[in-house]
């Protein structure tokens, strides 16, 4: 798949916060002084200049996520961008995204965000609930929240997401509702809700083992999902991934490539590339990357596999699946040179008669109900 | 030549030292230097190993000097140390004048013990005992000698004080050894009958006996003839084991060694047989000999049907190694083609099991044992059942028959109440009781072999902390009261778990296993109704709820490699798991599902 003209992603992860919630298992590091994040900036700025010479696909997204982006300056991250700007290859319009959390920006804070070229913004609500927010160890309550959308209203955004978070310990689909209908207050054009999934490291999964708190069963779990999905698709909002709802046209462009299964770069510390059918960490710890970059030294990397055709095959269609829209047949075989039914007839008929897939002349898709099943239709594709 | 051969056995319960103290006589006589003294030279199969039991140590030979100055041969030969194999404990005593009784001075006799001490005495050995590991702050060899003197008759005067581990009393168990143990009298002149108390399957040598010379002379080259099966075989190699194996030219009366005769199957080898010459054969063979039969069947399939064909050479070639497997094809509604294996007992299923999947790298199901019904119909003709499956339709049946054992055990007076109360759950028959010393008793049942098949011995362990010791061997048929009991998923019978219970407990015994199975089939697409029927009557029900949740909410270019790590994990897990129907049971469901503790 090393195809230098399909359009790529660059991801650049920013691994700071104002503190660690207790439900987060991102590779984000609580923030010290601000020279760091000036450090880093340079860091970044420097191997985004190092890379550019290998790429030689154009640029469609820029995704900063983290972490907490937000808390580089709008001065650094115009800097940031000015670096991709000089060394890449440019494809149309960008989409560039940068994540935020409620109280660590002000209102001129985001519209110096949006006039260095942010035109799409992720905020980090999670809940408008006071006491869900304190169980994530979440640094901001519900009316930083809204005072935070509030003003990036304000600041004349047009796209910008809200992502929430649903299954918390003791939470009531009265609850979930509430915040689903503050969230739709604000207009978003787009909302992410995701259900709670802890990692075994996090403090929150720590209290759940030893019986502090405990999280919803399934059936709970499940209703408060199909509440959310019916809820938004009577606010007007297509369902287009498994947790994720837009307005038309306003899908996560930078997130489609991950579910077209294309390739992206990954800049900063602990980013995750996908080039050549490789996908690769980078170097891990804040200052030996620091160091790294300064120095000019090369920067560690993991590969975290190769992949044969086949199963860049198998991604693609596993990532495929979460989205709405599925698998297209001839697309498909445009991409990888098979027919997906000559191979794959079996699990798919299998997935149809237990009520998982559907089918249409062009594609095949998940059925509603198998939304919150879909790992049963996935780990059937894994080769 | 004789005079200078003594042929013994050591008997000892499991961890008393009986591995140690033959190392320690090795490295005594010098036939294993430093170098190749290894912790527990003869104790050689891996999974013995892993399982802590020895079966059987490799037989052995040994030059002692003794103090009188003269060298003596000294021949060691194992006895196996479960009950599943009481049979060639039997004919490895029978190929010893004498056996070495080891007794941890801080444990006792042992049930399993004492059964052989007495199997020994039967067959006219000299016992001589010694208590081991006298070295340990919790030994009482004083009280331990004086249970030896009251329960099997020893004088403790003679009894050996040891430390197999610090080498302290070996010398003096080798004295006794030589001075107590009456050497060999075989004629060298008459006709060989040599008897064959073990073999195995070396793919090189074909089937390698072992065997003792009880008269006459073999050599390498003799026309030898088994005298049960009635095959000739000529002579390819005979040796002695010292401990490696080395080869002579004879073996005379008295003598203990090896020998190969590019015997294809260990099946022609059978313990027990009789080795003469094909040219001048003995008038009579060697008494004791028995055809060993099977006590517990069950069913083993491979998980992928399609690796039928290697279940069945798997089979036949551990077949060559262990004449007591038996197996016949069986076809399952649920589980598709496999085998009715036949086995001495449940750890003989279970080591079969083993290495069937570790040495064939095959992934198996097996479903739960069963022992041999006998059914008389009541056409008045009679019926054998191996398989639940096959139970006959109950009109026709008009009585039925389940095998009993006479079980022994050995435990502290403490625990006589608990243990009478496991029995009795367990639809036993008080025999008797004695007292062995004025704190251990010795508890003797009548038991439906069924009974004890499954957990009885783990709940027996741990209703006495692992103190009681138990030996049973099995007796006759006996008229019971028993009924097939069927499993059903989503209303279909699944043949691979039926069972056969006992009519009072059958209905404790749905609810147990349909409890069980509840908790151990995953959540599935659909509910799952699991029942359990007698007949056409259900009994017991329960079912599993259809699975509302398994999604990963989060996905995105930095943890699709984890993401996907967690789907090959699901997937590895479906390759446990059997479809039976729509449903998807684990493949342990079929053995596990059995090993209910009714007793909490
Ligand atoms: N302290 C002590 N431990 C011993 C002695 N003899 C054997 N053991 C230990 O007891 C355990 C069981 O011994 P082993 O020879 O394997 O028993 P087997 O199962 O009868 O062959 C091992 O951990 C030995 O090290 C002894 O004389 N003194
Ligand atoms: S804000 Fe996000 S990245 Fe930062 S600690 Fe909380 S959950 Fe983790």
């Amino acid at each position: 798949m090393a195809n230098s003209s399909a359009a790529i992603g660059i991801y650049i992860h920013i691994p700071f916060c104002l503190h660690k919630c207790e439900y987060c298992d991102f590779y984000s590091l609580p923030i010290t002084d601000a020279e760091v994040l000036e450090n880093y900036t340079r860091s970044i700025i420097r191997e985004l200049e190092h890379r550019a010479e290998s790429i030689k696909n154009p640029i469609t997204t820029v995704f900063l996520g983290g972490g907490t982006p937000s808390l580089l300056k709008p001065q650094q991250v115009e800097r940031i961008l000015a670096a991709v700007f000089a060394g890449y290859k440019i494809s149309g319009e960008l989409e560039i995204s940068l994540e935020t959390n409620p109280a660590t920006v002000n209102l001129q804070n985001i519209k110096d965000l949006k006039s260095v070229g942010v035109n799409r913004l992720s905020i980090g609500v999670q809940s408008f609930n006071d006491n869900e927010l304190k169980a994530l160890g979440r640094m901001h309550g519900g009316l930083e929240a809204r005072m935070t959308l509030r003003d990036v209203v304000r600041a004349g955004f047009n796209n910008y997401n809200i992502d929430l978070i649903y299954g918390l310990p003791n939470q009531t689909l009265a609850s979930w509702q509430d915040t689903l209908n503050s969230a739709i207050e604000f207009n978003p054009q787009h909302i992410s809700a995701y259900l709670l999934q802890l990692d075994d490291s996090t403090p929150m999964a720590q209290k759940v083992k030893t019986g502090t708190i405990s999280l919803l069963d399934d059936e709970a779990e499940a209703s408060l999902y199909y509440t959310a999905l019916e809820f938004l698709a009577e606010q007007g909002f297509h369902h287009y991934e498994i947790s994720n709802f837009s307005r038309p046209g306003y899908e996560c462009r930078h997130n489609l490539l991950y579910w077209q299964a294309r390739e992206y770069l990954g800049i900063g510390c602990g980013a995750v590339s996908y080039i050549n059918g490789q996908r690769h960490l980078n170097q891990a710890g804040v200052n030996k990357y620091i160091d790294n970059c300064r120095t000019g030294r090369p920067l560690g990397i993991e590969i975290l596999e190769t992949m044969t055709p086949r199963q860049m095959a198998a991604d693609a269609i596993i990532l495929g699946l979460r989205l709405s829209e599925g698998i297209k047949f001839k697309e498909f075989k445009d991409r990888f040179g098979f027919d997906i039914m000559g191979e794959h007839r079996d699990v798919i008929t299998n997935c149809q008669d237990k009520g998982l897939l559907q089918m249409d002349k062009e594609s095949f898709f998940l059925t509603k109900k198998a939304y919150f099943l879909s790992n049963q239709v996935f780990n059937q594709f894994i080769v | 030549m004789q005079n200078r051969i003594r042929n013994f056995s050591i008997i000892a319960h499991i961890d008393h030292g009986k591995s140690t103290l033959a190392d320690r006589m090795l490295q005594i006589t010098g036939a294993l230097t430093a170098r190749e003294m290894r912790e527990q030279f003869l104790d050689k199969m891996d999974l013995e190993r892993e399982k802590g039991i020895t079966i059987k140590l490799q037989p052995v030979r040994l030059n002692y000097k003794a103090r009188d100055g003269q060298t003596y041969i000294l021949n060691l030969i194992d006895t196996p140390g479960h009950v599943d194999f009481s049979y060639e404990v039997s004919r490895s005593l029978a190929a010893c004048e004498g056996a070495l009784l080891v007794v941890d001075a801080s444990q006792g006799i042992e049930a399993q013990t004492l059964a052989n001490v007495y199997m020994a005495m039967d067959l006219n050995l000299e016992i001589i005992g010694a208590v081991n590991k006298i070295d340990l702050p919790g030994a009482e060899p004083e009280v331990v000698k004086q249970e030896i003197e009251d329960v099997i008759g020893l004088d403790q005067q003679g009894i050996i004080p040891i430390s197999a581990k610090l080498g302290i009393g070996v010398e003096e168990v080798l004295e006794a050894i030589v001075a107590k143990i009456p050497p060999p009298q075989g004629d060298e002149k008459a006709e060989l009958r040599a008897l064959i108390f073990d073999s195995y399957f070396d793919p090189y040598k074909g089937a390698i006996s072992y065997i003792r010379v009880d008269s006459g002379e073999l050599h390498k080259g003799d026309m030898i003839r088994m005298m049960y099966s009635g095959k000739d075989f000529e002579v390819t190699e005979i040796g002695v084991l010292s401990p490696f194996m080395t080869t002579v030219e004879s073996l005379k009366a008295g003598e203990v060694g090896y020998l190969a005769a590019a015997i294809k199957n260990v099946a022609d080898t059978k313990v027990g047989d009789t080795v003469t010459l094909a040219s001048c054969p003995a008038s009579q063979p060697l008494s004791g000999y028995q055809e060993v039969k099977p006590v517990v069947y069950c069913g083993i399939f491979p998980i992928d049907n399609s690796d039928f064909e290697k279940l069945r050479d798997a089979l036949e070639k551990l077949k060559l190694n262990d004449s007591s497997l038996i197996y016949e094809p069986e076809s399952s509604d649920a589980l598709g083609l496999g085998f009715r294996c036949g086995f001495l007992g449940l750890l003989h299923l279970e080591i079969v099991r083993e290495r069937l999947e570790r040495e064939y790298d095959l992934s198996l199901m097996a479903t739960a044992p069963s022992v041999i019904y006998r059914i008389i119909l009541t056409d008045r003709s009679e019926e054998t059942v191996r398989n639940p499956s096959h139970w006959p339709d109950p009109q026709r049946i008009d009585k039925v028959m389940e095998p009993y054992v006479k079980a022994i055990i050995m435990v502290p007076n403490d625990y006589v109440g608990t243990v009478m109360e496991l029995c009795q759950d367990k639809r036993g028959s008080f025999i008797n009781m004695e007292y062995l010393t004025p704190h251990r008793v010795m508890i003797s049942y009548n038991l439906p072999l069924a009974e004890i098949l499954f957990d009885f011995f783990d709940s027996l362990k741990s209703r006495t902390r692992g103190y009681a010791s138990l030996d049973y061997e099995v007796r006759d048929y006996v008229v019971s009261d028993l009924v097939k009991l069927d499993i059903l998923l989503n209303g279909e019978i699944v043949d691979a778990l039926s069972s056969i219970t006992h009519k009072d407990k059958a209905y404790f015994r749905a609810r147990g296993l349909v409890e069980r199975l509840r908790k151990i089939i995953p959540r599935q697409m659909y509910e799952v109704s699991i029942q359990a029927s007698i007949g056409n009557r259900i009994i017991a029900r329960e079912s599993v709820k259809a699975m509302r949740k398994d999604v990963l909410a989060k996905c995105y270019g930095g943890d699709i490699t984890r993401k996907k790590k967690l789907l090959e994990k699901q997937k590895e897990g479906k390759k446990k798991m059997k479809q039976i129907g729509h449903v998807e049971v684990p493949r342990d469901a079929f053995m596990t599902v059995m090993e209910l503790d009714d007793g909490k």
